[in-house]
């Protein structure tokens, strides 16, 4: 346990030293800046930034946590021919890594508000902190998996881009060829099974949005209430974050370097 | 005979006498002092409360209270009816009519009550505020009708007008009543400056009410928004619709509307801000769609209306239509989701914009589609279709948009709206 932590912490603090995170971080506080300037009101401001988020922070964070797992191969290698448990490293690794993300993301949203005070901080922080923690953890789980640096960013590529474009693209598609039928569960269904648009849902029922889905909203709303469909969305996510990590240990333990 | 006749005549009308009601004066009710009192009469109540008033007013009377007495219906029947005469009422505070699904139960009724003044009147717990049925001329102002919000059925309208023209209504506030003001058969009014708030229905619902002319009013937060049906040359002018928030509510539903003008108006807030069927030839000028749902829903029944110098901000959608072929004319609008350019700086945008995204229509026939609202491939699809239109109906644009709004969007009474938050 102790070791993990120590792990953690060292790769805490590597990351936050990486100079492409920090610029990271100040490329948000830029954009951040932006929209708070340029936008008219707290929602418009709150929502561009989601939109930003959920497009920016899934690719960084995939290629960022891929990228630092290949990069760490040798030390990793080092590391393991000490007497060090595999699932220490492997939990302490991945916790201090998307830590030290969440944490340069969360850094400018919160110093934003501190200054403008414009938008919904605590929306923003957890959407982009859970978005950091999904995408973090499918990294980790691909770099595992792939002992090939090429071949695992490529991997990591088609993922963002399945999830951000080609699965709505793919949802808009069966909406309009089906749309004679009921699809109000389905679309639930196919929404949460990306993680990206669970969380923009999940964002949108938090807005009054939901009021534009007609009768379908007044449904929706009747049938989960806001409280119970976040719940079940975050119940989603912990699946998402949870699932790659746990296969990703198996793979990891048996690995041969 | 007849000179006799006609001094007795002249002497009742050149001494008008002023009648007190009071509870130590030699009338305690208004009813014993409307039975002596003589036609042109003033009646004056004196301040306190007069349990279980109804009276039935069938000679030209003044009515006026002093020090805002209270007439109480005792939870039954109307207040005060007035039959067939003019009267002049003023000054009064009327509570607890009777609630009916079957009578209208109001706290005053005109009945072919020609040239009426209702004035400063308070109206509390009533089923109906003020009814005038087949009364024409009648001026209404500073009324304040406080309901109940009891069910649909037994609540009534706070304002209510029944085969009633040319009547001023002016200054008056509506609450928690079914509809806040309601037309029927009712022309050339004037409706001026009026709140209309919190309504169980309609803020504001007019049918086969031609020549109106509606200024300086707010309605707000009512449950079904403002419909308004089967009238022609209306004049809507400088109102403030807001906050008509949930899934069947709409800021102003227009539906067979014809020939009017719909002016400087401020939509703030509503799930659907205009919503047309079968309006024709109406012009919508210089208002101010902000923050709505959809800020312009057009069915294809709609034909030949105009869209010019209207500004449209932060609209999740600005204009949906279900037809390929439109017939709205949008001219010299502000769009901010426009994304032209200016070159020549003459204030108007080079390039057409097209108002309708493709994404909206999707929604129109799949409303649970918009689960998909801000996800990137729609954005891109809006984009896209609006640079090389095969969706949206390609005929629906604005050929030169303001690239800013125009400055007389803005009503003075907008500061009274709220702002949009998170």
């Amino acid at each position: 346990m102790t070791t993990a932590l120590l792990l953690a912490r060292a790769a805490f603090m590597q990351t936050l030293r990486s100079r492409s995170v920090i610029g990271y971080s100040m490329a948000w506080a830029g954009l951040i800046a932006a929209t708070t300037l340029f936008s008219g009101n707290a929602m418009n401001a709150t929502l561009t930034i989601v939109s930003f988020q959920l497009l920016i922070v899934p690719l960084v964070t995939l290629m960022l946590v891929s990228l630092q797992h290949y990069n760490n191969r040798e030390f990793t290698e080092l590391l393991l021919a000490q007497p060090i448990r595999r699932s220490a490293y492997y939990w302490g690794q991945w916790f201090g890594v998307s830590v030290a993300l969440s944490f340069m993301h969360a850094i400018p949203i919160v110093g934003g508000y501190a200054i403008w005070q414009k938008y919904n901080v605590l929306l923003l922080c957890s959407s982009g902190i859970v978005l950091t923690l999904t995408f973090s953890s499918l990294a980790y789980r691909i770099a595992v998996g792939q002992p090939d640096k090429a071949r695992g960013i490529g991997i990591a590529l088609l993922v963002w881009l399945y999830c951000a474009m080609i699965y709505d693209a793919i949802i808009v598609v069966v909406m309009a060829l089906l749309q004679d039928y009921p699809l109000e569960n389905i679309l639930l269904v196919l929404l949460a099974l990306n993680p990206i648009d669970a969380i923009r849902v999940a964002v949108l029922l938090q807005t009054d949005t939901a009021a534009l889905m007609g009768v379908t909203g007044a449904y929706l709303r009747a049938f989960f209430g806001t409280d119970k469909s976040l719940f079940a969305i975050a119940a989603v996510v912990t699946v998402w974050i949870g699932y790659p990590l746990v296969r990703g240990q198996r793979i990891f333990r048996i690995r041969d370097f | 005979m007849t000179i006799v006749l006609l001094l007795v005549l002249a002497g009742s009308f050149a001494c008008a006498e002023v009648v007190r009601v009071c509870a130590g004066c030699r009338f305690a009710t208004l009813e014993s002092a409307i039975r002596v009192a003589a036609a042109g009469d003033t009646i004056v109540i004196e301040a306190g409360r007069y349990n279980s008033t109804h009276v039935l007013i069938t000679k030209p009377l003044t009515i006026i209270g002093n020090d805002n007495p209270i007439l109480d219906g005792g939870g039954t029947g109307t207040v005060i009816t007035v039959r067939s005469v003019p009267v002049s009422i003023r000054n009064v505070v009327i509570t607890n009519t009777g609630f009916s699904s079957l009578d209208e139960y109001a706290a005053i009724k005109l009945i072919e009550s020609t040239a009426s003044t209702v004035e400063n009147i308070e109206a509390q717990r009533c089923a109906f505020g003020v009814v005038l049925y087949r009364s024409s001329q009648c001026i209404l102002s500073n009324i304040r009708c406080e309901g109940t919000s009891a069910a649909e059925s037994l609540s009534g309208n706070g304002i209510h007008l029944w085969k009633s023209p040319s009547c001023r209504i002016k200054h008056c506030y509506v609450a928690h009543h079914r509809d806040g003001l309601y037309f029927e058969f009712s022309r050339h009014c004037s409706i001026e400056s009026n709140e209309s708030v919190a309504n169980m229905r309609y803020g504001l619902h007019f049918m086969f009410s031609d020549s109106n002319a509606y200024r300086n009013n707010v309605f707000r937060s009512n449950a079904a928004g403002v419909a308004v049906m089967y009238s022609r040359n209306v004049l809507m002018d400088a109102n403030v619709f807001a906050d008509n928030w949930g899934p069947s509510s709409y800021g102003l539903l227009l539906k067979d509307i014809n020939q009017s003008r719909i002016s400087n108006n401020v939509f703030d807030r509503n799930t659907v801000a205009i919503y047309m069927e079968g309006t024709d030839g109406t012009r919508f000028t210089t208002n101010l769609f902000r923050a709505n749902g959809w800020a312009l829903k057009a069915l294809g029944s709609c034909i030949g209306d105009t869209l010019e110098d209207n500004s449209f901000v932060a609209n999740t959608f600005d204009v949906m239509t279900n037809a390929y072929h439109t017939e709205l004319i949008c001219r010299r609008n502000y769009w901010d989701q426009y994304r032209g350019y200016d070159l020549d700086h003459d204030g108007l945008g080079d390039v057409p914009h097209r108002p309708v995204s493709v994404f909206s229509m999707l929604v129109e026939r799949v409303p649970t589609a918009v689960l998909l609202l801000r996800s990137f491939v729609v954005e891109l699809l809006t984009y896209v279709e609006r640079v090389i239109p095969s969706l949206i109906p390609a005929a629906l644009l604005d050929p030169m948009p303001r690239m800013a709004p125009p400055s007389s969007a803005t009503p003075s009474h907008f500061d009274r709206t709220r702002q949009p938050e998170i």
